[in-house]
């Protein structure tokens, strides 16, 4: 029976297994990669059915207070899923024959778009948009454009009456722009058809730009947003995805190939990440997930976190060579040496994927599972296949040696940097760690959470859909961005004076907020219904004050989508933002929080909130509410893994810290780039985390298996440096090179992702090759050991 | 389909119906003795009026009248906001104290201290130091019969109207107001026009403007008050008088009248607007009128033909005040510079 607290107990079936599961392994190592094979072409298939797929409802935090207001009042308030047409003339404004004509055309060709809720449309065409009409006789509520009109009777007379109806009927900065250049559009989009298929985003995006395609010529413009055109424009730009993949790939490959110099230990590595990935593939589809435009870069990650390993292995490899072993003896060590630091590694980069689960995100969560696939996967190509596979191969001495004298020629500088390991050496690089470590902590104190930018953030500003959202947004009041508040009244409170003063109260104060660009609401309403009721006059611009009369006016604005339920027990509030920068929504949210604090009414609630914004907050809270746990949940696998290796509490210090630095580092460039923290770039922070460790892991294992040898650790250490430090600068520095080209990405959180984890592959590195030695050094001063110094797993070569 | 796609007349202020059945309700209610009757008196009963919300940005709320209060300008509106300008309009503040958020539709000064406020709820706000605090001279939450217009001639003779032909005076400066009954007008059997405006001509005549075209004249400070139809089917909202005592008065749809012999006849004004006339003031024998959709009016002529201009942004205006700069618009968004 194994004691798990016997040091030397562990140790020894440690070892004892590694040799079984080697001598196991290599034996049947046909069988084993022919079986892989047959696994990889049974995935591939699958992987090739594999598509783009993106969901609205997906991004939703289940559970959210928010949410829950927004499923339970989705029927009776403004969805969050709209597209916006505008039609837009290039010179002169909109009230010409041609223009009116133009939009008509649009507004019948939005009507009949799939998906499309066609009572909802609306636009100065529909019978939606209607217009109190005073006369001396009384009052009229006709149709904005008579329903007898069709384009080709306009005349100039009908035009100017239309303009003017416009105008009177408060539809300019709603359907006409301000500039009256243009005019909108406005339909609302179910995300499944009536036979509950859900709606396939990325082909919904070709149906638009076909629509825009027709209407779109030398006289008017089509301007298209809303969720759909965004996250198609999104699927669109990520397919060039594989465009930087490719040359990620070559450029990692001509970085090995520079590196070893054989062509087989260039395409090794890099068939084993394929391999694995074509696994991942596969099972996302066995799995019945697509792949999300915003989760397309995470296969890329794990196929850099597969070339890393793959790198370490050829290292050992052609280290073992050169020591005069056999291709086979070769791959047998390196599978020994590198499956615990590998493992170690890899179950690191697992568990920090594994974290994501935490945010209640579905599509987080879908990006957690594919990916700690993904990377459990890697155990099996990289730790396993890669020397299997390798020790197929036979390599001379010949070929070693000449690598290795290579290596050392190109390491000579890395004895300048392996006196690090000087104590003295030591302190001022810790002093400067520290020193970095505190700049960092304080400049990224108050980091931005969800995006920092106007528009679709996932797109460049300079994308047509982030162009077309800028026009319309300067051009129009009810922007693109909205947060809806509920307010909630016991049932049947459609005679309840209170409901609408309450929310009048609540309007005066919140449509100040900067930020806010304009608030319609059922209070708002019942003053227009009042004051139009009254032959328009603004002095009857109030909440009327009788039930009755109350009742009847809510009763008419029941017959409008968006401001109430039937019974009144749920009124609305919308606040268009100027746009949904965190900042923005947050500023809002919390003067509503101030409100309902300050101002309570009797039997009414305010709850937030739906809307897009309202989403958005949502995710920010979640975001930012699961990002110290997880970052925690990760250092935490991270201690308990190196303790459990190494039982030794300076591996653990040693190495967690360094890291810890590197991430607030990662925060302050996050902050100076401005960077969100957003759904897309809390896995990379997390993962940064998770690959970073990988070097520490194995400079680590290496400075154990000195130290076991009964070297100092100046001499451990430095030795330690000179055989893994040029293998992890450069696995650091083609990494970082590879997803650098993402900086080039029409998609601009591909980019924010790019710049993001070049920077944090490098920032780790360095970390890896000098804080952590430094602090090795010191840790081993300031503690001296007592027993010797276990290397568990690690055999006498 | 929507209801309101076939065009629909409604003769009434649809106030007025619901209003009657409701009074109706609270008179019977008591009588009944039944207590689970939600009627207007059972919502009133629990409204208590709230003080006016102190704002930053009460300069874009709702102005709805503003006036003179000797140096001082005095603007009312939304939510009881009430503005004070002592700079010609230059820099405004919002006032100290306004015990009701009610929404305050006129206002009038009789001098540079004492000055008074009606509105919804059928509130009479007075200041006697020159607007920067308000007490309430009458409430009346039960009914909500809105005030819509007040006229003082000195610092004790006052007339407030609204709506259903509600006329309240007082001649003890707003210590005690009294309903007063008026004539019906002629042709019709009882007297419920709307009374959107009252005015005098500082000759001692009083003005009001309504609905159904009607001018009424009082010569006797407000006590009593004769009829003198215009000819117009629509409502006015607004009217002033002249420095020669030439009459304009404006309302639905750009509609403009004119008289020159003290209101016994009146001709129409072709201003070629067609957006209702807000509020009109006299002065340096100029005549401005301001109007819904960003429309402005102005006269050099006494009146007898104005020159339109509209706002590019078509805001409507809601209120103007002569100053010595020249006339300042006030809209729905509050201040317009």
């Amino acid at each position: 029976m194994l004691n798990p607290f016997s040091v030397s107990e562990v140790d020894t079936f440690l070892t004892r297994y590694l040799r079984l599961l080697e001598a196991v392994c290599f034996r049947f190592r046909g069988t084993i990669l022919v079986a892989l094979m047959l696994f990889t072409a049974l995935m591939g298939y699958f992987a090739l059915q594999l598509r783009m797929d993106a969901g609205f409802e997906k991004q939703m935090p289940i559970g959210h207070e928010y949410i829950q207001t927004f499923d339970k009042y989705r029927e009776d308030v403004l969805g969050a899923n709209r597209l916006n047409f505008v039609v837009k003339a290039r010179s002169g404004d909109i009230w010409t024959q041609a223009g009116l004509e133009r939009l008509y055309e649009v507004t019948q060709a939005v009507s009949f778009l799939p998906n499309v809720d066609r009572l909802g449309v609306q636009s100065l065409w529909t019978p939606n948009s209607f217009v109190n009409e005073i006369t001396e006789e009384g009052f009229r509520a006709d149709p904005l454009i008579s329903g007898t009109i069709m384009p080709r009777d306009l005349t100039p007379e009908i035009i100017a009456g239309i303009q003017r109806a416009a105008s009177q009927g408060g539809f300019i900065g709603t359907l006409v722009a301000r500039d009256q250049t243009s005019a909108m559009i406005v339909a609302e989009l179910h995300e499944r058809d009536r036979e509950g298929k859900a709606l396939d985003y990325v082909a919904y995006n070709r149906i638009l730009e076909e629509l825009r395609a027709k209407f779109e010529d030398a006289q008017f413009e089509v301007q298209i947003i809303g969720f759909a055109k965004q996250i198609g424009d999104i699927a669109d730009g990520a397919s060039a995805v594989l465009e930087f993949c490719a040359i990620a790939l070559l450029l990692t490959a001509l970085a090995v190939y520079w590196y070893c110099h054989s062509v087989r230990f260039t395409l090794l590595p890099i068939a084993c990440s394929l391999t694995s990935l074509v696994w991942q593939f596969g099972t996302l589809r066995l799995l019945g997930y697509g792949l999300d435009p915003l989760a397309v870069l995470v296969p890329f990650l794990v196929f850099a976190i597969g070339v890393s390993h793959g790198v370490q292995q050829i290292n050992f490899i052609v280290r073992e060579l050169s020591h005069g072993k056999s291709s086979d003896e070769a791959a047998r060590a390196s599978f020994t040496g590198l499956l615990i630091p590998g493992t170690l590694a890899l179950v690191t980069a697992f568990v920090s994927f594994i974290t994501l689960i935490l945010i209640p995100i579905p599509m987080v969560r879908e990006l957690a599972i594919t990916a700690s696939l993904g990377v459990g996967y890697k155990i099996v190509t990289n730790l396993v296949m890669l020397p299997l596979a390798a020790s197929l191969f036979t390599f001379t001495k010949e070929y070693a040696d000449k690598a290795v004298l290579k290596r050392e020629q190109r390491s000579a500088w890395l004895r300048t940097l392996a006196r690090v390991a000087e104590p003295r050496n030591a302190a001022i690089v810790i002093l400067a760690t520290l020193a970095v470590f505190a700049v960092a902590v304080w400049q990224s104190h108050d980091r931005v959470i969800g995006t920092v930018q106007p528009g679709a953030p996932e797109l460049r500003a300079e994308a047509r859909f982030n162009r077309d959202a800028v026009s319309i947004a300067s051009s129009y009041d009810t922007g693109l961005d909205w947060l809806t508040v509920i307010f909630e009244a016991p049932p049947d409170a459609c005679d309840d004076v209170a409901v609408g003063r309450y929310q009048d109260r609540f309007v005066a104060e919140i449509q100040y907020v900067p930020g806010v660009l304009s608030a319609l609401s059922f209070s708002g309403q019942l003053r227009t219904y009042n004051e139009g009721y009254n032959e328009g006059n603004p002095k009857m611009s109030v909440v009327p004050g009788d039930p009755g009369n109350y009742a009847a006016l809510a009763t008419e604005i029941g017959r409008v989508r968006g401001f109430m339920n039937k019974d009144c027990s749920m009124t609305a509030v919308h606040l268009f933002l100027s746009d949904h920068k965190a900042t923005t929504i947050n500023r809002v949210i919390d003067a509503v929080k101030d409100f309902r604090e300050r101002d309570r009414e009797p039997g009414l609630t305010i709850r937030l909130a739906s809307g897009n914004a309202g989403v958005q907050a949502a995710v920010n809270e979640e975001v930012h509410k699961s990002e110290l746990p997880m970052m925690l949940y990760v250092y935490a696998a991270i201690m308990v893994l190196v303790a459990l290796m190494y039982r030794d509490f300076r591996a653990v210090v040693a190495c967690c810290l360094p890291l810890t630095v590197g991430t607030f580092i990662g925060y302050w460039f996050m902050k100076e780039l401005e960077i969100g923290l957003t759904v897309a770039t809390l896995p990379v922070m997390v993962l940064a985390v998770g690959i970073g460790v990988d070097y520490a892991y194995y400079i680590y294992n290496r400075l154990q298996l000195h130290l076991a040898r009964g070297e100092n650790i100046v001499k451990a250490l430095e030795h330690s440096i000179l055989e893994v430090g040029t293998a992890t600068i450069f696995t650091a520095i083609t990494l970082a090179a590879g997803v650098a080209t993402w900086m080039f990405s029409e998609l601009k959180f591909q980019a924010d992702m790019g710049k993001l984890l070049a920077f944090m592959f490098m920032v780790n590195m360095v970390m890896a090759m000098t804080a952590l030695p430094a602090f090795a050094v010191w840790l081993e001063r300031l503690f001296p050991r007592k027993g010797p110094v276990r290397a568990p797993g690690i055999l006498a070569h | 389909m929507n209801a309101f796609s076939t065009p629909r007349r409604v003769r009434f202020f649809a106030t007025r119906i619901a209003a009657c059945c409701a009074a109706l309700c609270a008179s019977l209610a008591p009588a009944a003795g039944d207590t689970s009757v939600h009627g207007a008196a059972a919502a009133a009963a629990a409204f208590v009026p709230r003080p006016a919300v102190r704002s930053a940005f009460a300069e874009r709320s709702m102005i709805l009248d503003a006036t003179r209060a000797g140096p001082r300008l005095v603007a009312v509106g939304e939510r009881g906001v009430v503005l004070l300008s002592d700079d010609d309009g230059a820099h405004w503040r919002q006032a100290g104290k306004v015990p009701v958020d009610a929404t305050l539709t006129a206002v009038s000064f009789a001098d540079a201290r004492e000055g008074w406020a009606v509105g919804h709820l059928g509130v009479i706000l007075h200041s006697a130091d020159g607007g920067e605090t308000w007490s309430v001279q009458r409430i009346d939450p039960v009914e909500d019969r809105p005030l819509f217009a007040v006229a003082f001639t000195d610092a004790r003779n006052g007339v407030a109207v609204g709506l259903w032909s509600l006329m309240l005076r007082t001649r003890d400066g707003g210590r005690t107001w009294e309903a007063a009954e008026l004539p019906p007008p002629p042709g019709d059997t009882r007297a419920d026009a709307n009374l959107m405006s009252v005015f005098g001509d500082g000759e001692g005549r009083l003005f009001i403007a309504g609905e159904r075209g009607l001018v009424l004249r009082s010569l006797d400070g407000g006590a009593t008050w004769s009829y003198h139809p215009t000819g117009y089917r629509g409502t006015f909202w607004s009217g002033t008088a002249l420095a020669d005592g030439t009459l304009i008065v404006g309302g639905l749809r750009g509609s403009v009248y004119r008289s020159t012999d003290n209101g016994e006849h009146w001709q129409r004004v072709e201003t070629g607007s067609q957006s209702s006339v807000t509020d009109l003031v006299a002065f340096d024998g100029r005549v401005h009128a301001v109007g819904l959709d960003g429309v402005s009016l102005d006269s050099r002529d006494g009146g007898a033909s104005f020159a339109v201009e509209r706002r590019a942004d078509r805001l409507s205006l809601t209120a103007a005040v002569a100053t010595a700069g020249g006339v300042l618009h006030f809209s729905r968004a509050g201040l317009v510079r």
